[in-house]
């Protein structure tokens, strides 16, 4: 045979394999659109379930408790899922995420909860869990949450718990403990929180349930619920013990004024159906206040505020239920609709695409001045939240992405002036919000007033919300997009703020998706869209760290246990994850990097990881969480991320190729 | 109202909380379980003393004492448990207490697991000793466990009524503690607190301030160590014996 067949040979068998690689990426996209188009509301949106860890649900139902309005059935479907999320095969308590190392605050939330649903003390299970939370040296060392969940089911003595009057919300707003100075979500969470510890609230407990053997000292006994360290912390202590021998002689008027005043601060905040804040824990606190103020059960903001921690709860097919912390339909319909673009020009997916931009436009919160109006007095507003409504609380990260899509989408119709007025109020309202170091916070601007970290409250760490890497980049992208003249300058800070925050090894971290992948991509994506040149070494060292951390099937994937060492950036014992792969591939996609090995086998992993079959035919999954909620204390399963991101690799590739080869 | 058992004579409304969860008013008397009562005293030995007769009259038919003590002897910590043999007062009056009772008493607290005193004597006194000076100068004349207000005058109702008593107090300030008099003066007869009161004083003083921790402990340490003590005894504590 001669040279010159053998290449044709080789030629064929090339093309051959070129086309059947074709074949299954057309497919394996076709699939993914068809899969998630079926996930669409009949309104144009999309809402995948959030998932946390178990602490939602048990407090769900230590809730009912607490009310004294349990509702047995759900309660039953609740302790199955908590039965269900125990780790029996290692430590035998809870995890904050799959296949983390068990955590105390959780497995004592969880024990709790299963001893109110009925379980029995005795049962393998349980035996299970209270001999892991004794190891760890009891309930008495769970976090500042959970000892005022314990303390408000008289569990603990109220010493047991930091003092947190409610008279904070008389400081005046100079003062280092001001409530404006904390996260939107600490904020709404202490400002009931405070009035349920001023008044030592107690619930109602109808079945008298207790845990007292979950103590290796009896509670009252007890002398050690807060952990000794430095001199700051000891202060912090000292005044903590100041203000309990102070607390009897706060005069009564004074406390009536103050809890009056935290009540003024919430009622208005409560938000419908959709609850206050939007999120779980703030609505619990806020309707056990009720209950405490006095408030009959029939009252009809108590009810909105029960039935809108109701709506959390997500029954399964196999008769379990659990409570999520909020929903995300702002964001699963943006990244849905984005994902779709480059799918199929069918006017099917076409229209699915113009209905969730619809959608969307109707939720932009064009009234309410929030709480960000502390910030920046003179904005107007403009935002889009997470939730359906949370008009107090915009997202920034949100915001970026739906201007940009709605820009994107008026753009392809060739009708440019159509949500001219919805992006330059959206864009104008997050301009107004950049911090001082150029980057993007979610909801505030400059929240970095770290010192409230070190009270005894703050034992989670989560109270503030300062600029982040990932929202910031998300902010260029949509800047880079619209190209508007006038915020070039706010653009430039923010890329600024960027190059200053990689880190040594090419890498951005990931406040709100795990972890370093997420982060690198969420910045890259944005660099790419500002106009960045590619060449620039910066990115290259980034886009160098991404590869590096490749795994031999072409995936990538990144365990939760990098936000407590950073050692572990980027890897998960070779395991690989359609999501963690979607964004590696995404942002080397960024810089219209598609010929590249690396690309091509992550690619391929994808194709070859799409669920061939079942409920979940044409999306992924992976059972692993995807996202802190606050990282080393909270994380989050987005269901959402392993049907959209996957897709949008794949068909954003392929839209890649076809302008390259064109 | 009428009692069929126990007459408990108490100071404060603090100590008072330990024993029912009812709110209490001072001067009145407070039935609790099994035809006991309680009296909210106030301070002081006359207090005590009218609180001891009006629970007498109402038909109490034995007379007990409940609170909070200062430390004379180094050994009690804050959070020990005393149930003295004997009653001291100034003039060097002795009175004892009923010993079946007491030795009911004891084998009930025992069960606490608290550090527990019941050998020795209790010193009352008309005036409160705040100072460390104060305190090992009572110890040296009368060597008695802990020091209070009113334990004196019921224990001279109790025999002029012909009625069996004990007392029981839990230790809240140690023999090296000294309570600032300030504060001492920011709270009432009762126990109640007086804002203004602290408020001034801490002006006149911001040192107070640093003694608050301290104090806030050993009162929580009472506290809990009453509370164990009337769970483990009864309100009725330990009567009949």
């Amino acid at each position: 045979m001669s040279s010159s067949t053998r290449f044709s040979t080789r030629a064929t068998a090339n093309d051959a394999f070129q086309s059947a690689e074709t074949n299954g990426l057309d497919q394996a996209i076709e699939r993914g659109r068809a899969a998630l188009l079926s996930r669409q509301h009949q309104d144009g949106h999309w809402c995948f379930e959030l998932e946390s860890d178990c602490t939602i649900t048990a407090e769900y139902i230590l809730m009912m408790h607490f009310m004294d309005d349990i509702d047995d059935v759900l309660q039953e479907k609740m302790a199955r899922y908590l039965r269900d999320t125990q780790v029996k095969n290692t430590h035998g308590g809870w995890s904050q995420y799959y296949e983390g190392d068990i955590d105390l605050s959780c497995t004592v939330k969880a024990y709790f909860a299963l001893k109110a649903a009925g379980d029995d003390p005795e049962a393998e299970h349980m035996r299970m869990a209270r001999k892991a939370i004794l190891a760890l040296g009891g309930a008495a060392h769970a976090n500042v949450f959970t000892r005022i969940l314990l303390a408000l089911f008289e569990q603990v003595p109220w010493r047991a718990t930091p003092y947190v009057p409610v008279e904070i919300m008389l400081l005046p707003r100079w003062f280092p403990f001001h409530i404006e100075k904390m996260s939107y979500w600490a904020r709404t969470t202490t400002v009931p929180l405070t009035i349920l510890c001023s008044l030592k609230a107690k619930a109602a407990n109808p079945r008298k349930i207790n845990v007292r053997e979950l103590f290796v000292t009896p509670p009252e006994q007890e002398h050690n619920y807060f952990i000794r360290g430095g001199l700051l912390n000891r202060t912090f202590l000292m005044l903590d013990k100041i203000g309990r021998f102070i607390d009897p002689f706060i005069p009564k008027k004074l406390r009536q004024r103050a809890i009056d005043k935290a009540v003024a601060w919430f009622l208005p905040r409560m938000n419908g159906e959709d609850g206050i804040g939007a999120i779980f824990p703030p609505m619990v606190n806020c309707l056990e206040v009720m209950k405490a103020l006095g408030y009959p059960k029939d009252h009809p903001v108590r009810q909105t505020c029960l039935r809108s921690i109701q709506k959390l709860v997500v029954h399964r097919a196999d008769g379990s239920a659990y409570c999520q912390p909020c929903v995300s339909p702002i964001w699963d319909t943006v990244w849905s609709a984005l994902t779709l673009m480059h799918t199929s020009e069918d006017a099917g997916t076409q229209d699915a695409i113009a209905k969730a931009s619809d959608w969307l436009t109707s939720k932009q919160e064009l009234e309410v001045k929030g709480d960000w109006i502390a910030q920046a007095p003179d904005l107007a507003p403009g935002g889009w939240a997470f939730q359906y409504n949370n008009a107090y609380y915009p997202d920034i990260d949100d915001t970026a992405v739906v201007a940009a899509l709605l820009h994107i989408q008026d753009r392809r119709r060739g009708e440019s002036g159509r949500h001219r007025v919805n992006i330059n109020r959206a864009v104008d309202w997050m301009i107004g919000l950049q911090s001082k170091n150029g980057g993007f916070a979610a909801f505030d601007a400059n929240n970095t007033h770290y010192h409230l970290n070190a009270i005894p409250f703050a034992d989670h760490g989560a109270l503030l919300d300062p600029p982040t890497e990932d929202v910031s980049g998300r902010v260029v992208a949509c800047l880079g997009v619209l190209a508007r003249p006038q915020d070039q300058e706010s653009l430039r800070r923010a890329v600024d703020y960027l190059r200053s925050t990689q880190l040594e090894d090419g890498s951005w971290w990931g406040r709100w998706g795990s972890n370093y992948i997420y982060g690198t991509w969420s910045v890259l994506a944005g660099l790419a869209l500002a106009g960045e040149d590619p060449r620039q070494p910066y990115i290259r060292k980034a886009i160098e760290w991404l590869r590096s951390r490749q795994h031999a099937d072409g995936g990538w994937g990144e365990t939760n246990n990098s936000y407590i060492d950073a050692a572990l950036r980027g890897t998960n014992h070779g395991i690989s994850t359609p999501q963690t792969t979607a964004w590696a591939l995404l942002a080397q996609l960024a810089f219209g990097d598609v010929h590249s090995d690396s690309v091509k086998r992550g690619i391929a992993f994808l194709v070859a990881d799409q669920q061939a079959s079942g409920a979940l035919e044409g999306l992924w999954y992976h059972p692993s969480h995807n996202a802190p909620g606050f990282p080393r204390v909270y994380y989050l399963k987005y269901h959402g991320y392993t049907a959209y991101f996957p897709l949008w690799a794949l068909s954003r590739y392929r839209q890649l190729l076809q302008s390259a080869a064109a | 109202m009428a009692i069929r058992s126990v007459g408990v004579v108490v100071a404060l409304a603090s100590e008072a909380k330990a024993l029912t969860p009812r709110s209490t008013q001072p001067d009145s008397i407070t039935p609790l379980a099994d035809g006991s009562a309680l009296c909210l005293s106030g301070m002081g030995p006359a207090a005590a003393r009218r609180a001891a007769h009006a629970l007498a009259d109402a038909g109490a038919t034995a007379l007990a004492v409940f609170g909070v003590a200062g430390a004379l002897d180094e050994c009690l910590r804050s959070g020990s448990l005393c149930c003295p043999e004997r009653i001291l007062d100034e003039t060097d009056h002795t009175y004892a207490v009923d010993s079946a009772w007491h030795a009911r008493l004891h084998q009930q607290l025992a069960l606490t697991q608290r550090p527990l005193y019941t050998n020795g004597s209790l010193l009352s006194v008309q005036t409160p000793l705040l100072t460390t000076t104060d305190k090992t100068a009572a110890y040296d004349r009368f060597a008695a466990l802990a020091v209070d207000m009113e334990s004196a005058a019921v224990a001279e109702a109790a025999y002029e009524r012909k009625l069996p008593f004990v007392v029981l107090r839990a230790i809240v300030d140690e023999a090296g503690d000294t309570i600032p008099a300030a504060l001492n003066n920011s709270i009432d007869a009762w126990g109640r607190p007086r804002t203004l009161r602290l408020i001034a004083a801490l002006c006149r003083d911001p040192s107070v301030l640093a003694d608050l921790p301290r104090l806030y402990s050993r009162m929580q340490r009472a506290t809990q160590a009453l509370r164990a003590a009337a769970e483990a005894t009864g309100p009725a504590l330990a009567w009949p014996p």
